[in-house]
């Protein structure tokens, strides 16, 4: 497990809902509503579970594997775990080296999460790896943008909000490509910042 | 583009207040000694830095790249533009706020019109 990113996220776990828990989830509730709604019957694996902002969303009677690297985070999480109505389990996992057998998932859910993986490319061909061959890889992801001004100012950014957070200039529409995935489509939420992502392995 | 009142709100604020923050810094900063060059490259990353903390802490109450990425882009707009009018001549406190906070509106207004046009443009893949 990368601990240097356990770390990182074990000391944001705290007052995570602080900056993320009210305008960011009232802002995108509209576009996690229907994004969320594309949970399927099958297994599906989410990451990364976080304080448990998205749980709310997910659709009731879904069976759902959750993960995160930081067990902190899943702490926090835990009480809107527990009010999820379906079946939810949770692992403190690196998503670099998870111990789920090949073919294990129908669908693959990320939020917000390929921001913060260290080596994304890496990542996503762990998830192709779990994800049965056709299986759907659904990411709501915010993403470095390719029109300038926004583009400099997100990779001036980035070196500081990497040291707290997220990186704010990630290609991850193109890192999804390099990880084997099929590309199906890919939809813009705010700008060509924030976006949907939908893949199959 | 965004039309719930509390949103539109909170971008107007966030962005018209962090750029008369950032001209009224800069107009006390900067003043016609400066080259006009120089000024513009140190007011941009004036208000680049000045808008981060705002930036983050309004992100948390009215969104977050939806907050983020215009409200630097406005500290970044309204420090080049009142460093270089400082450097042209005398700019006063008060007129340093109105043009930072002219900057953060012109900002607003511009990502909302870029927000429009980059969503209906094809993205990368299509279906």
């Amino acid at each position: 497990m990368d601990i240097v990113t356990k770390k990182k996220w074990d000391r944001a776990a705290a007052n995570f809902d602080l900056m993320a828990g009210y305008g960011p989830e009232k802002r995108w509730a509209p576009f996690k509503e229907r994004f969320f709604a594309q949970m399927g019957e099958g297994r599906i694996l989410f990451l990364a579970v976080g304080t448990g902002l998205d749980v709310p969303f997910f659709p009731a009677r879904r069976n759902i594997v959750g993960i995160d690297i930081s067990d902190k985070m899943i702490e926090v999480a835990r009480p809107r775990l527990d009010k999820y109505e379906g079946d939810i389990e949770t692992h403190a996992m690196d998503v670099h080296d998870m111990s789920f057998e090949d073919g294990s998932f129908d669908q693959v859910f990320t939020s917000c999460t390929f921001c913060s993986v260290p080596n994304p490319v890496q990542g996503l061909a762990q998830l192709r790896r779990v994800l049965k061959p056709g299986g759907d890889l659904h990411m709501f992801e915010h993403t470095g943008s390719r029109y300038y001004p926004f583009k400099l100012m997100m990779n001036l950014m980035t070196p500081l909000s990497r040291r707290f957070g997220p990186d704010m200039n990630r290609d991850t529409v193109s890192n999804v490509e390099a990880a084997g995935f099929a590309p199906v489509r890919v939809e813009h939420v705010y700008l060509d910042v924030v976006k949907t992502i939908h893949a199959t392995a | 583009m965004e039309t719930r009142p509390y949103f539109v709100f909170g971008d107007l604020l966030a962005n018209a207040a962090t750029g008369g923050f950032v001209g009224l810094v800069s107009s006390l900063v900067f003043g016609p000694a400066w080259n006009m060059m120089v000024a513009m490259f140190v007011g941009m990353a004036i208000g680049m830095v000045l808008s981060g903390p705002p930036a983050f802490g309004l992100g948390a109450l009215f969104g977050a790249m939806e907050v983020m990425v215009p409200v630097m882009t406005t500290g970044m707009v309204a420090g080049m533009v009142v460093s270089m009018s400082a450097a042209m001549g005398e700019v006063t406190v008060a007129e340093g706020l109105r043009m930072g906070v002219l900057s953060g509106v012109g900002v607003m207004v511009a990502t909302y019109v870029a927000n429009a046009v980059i969503k209906q443009r094809t993205p990368k893949w299509t279906s």
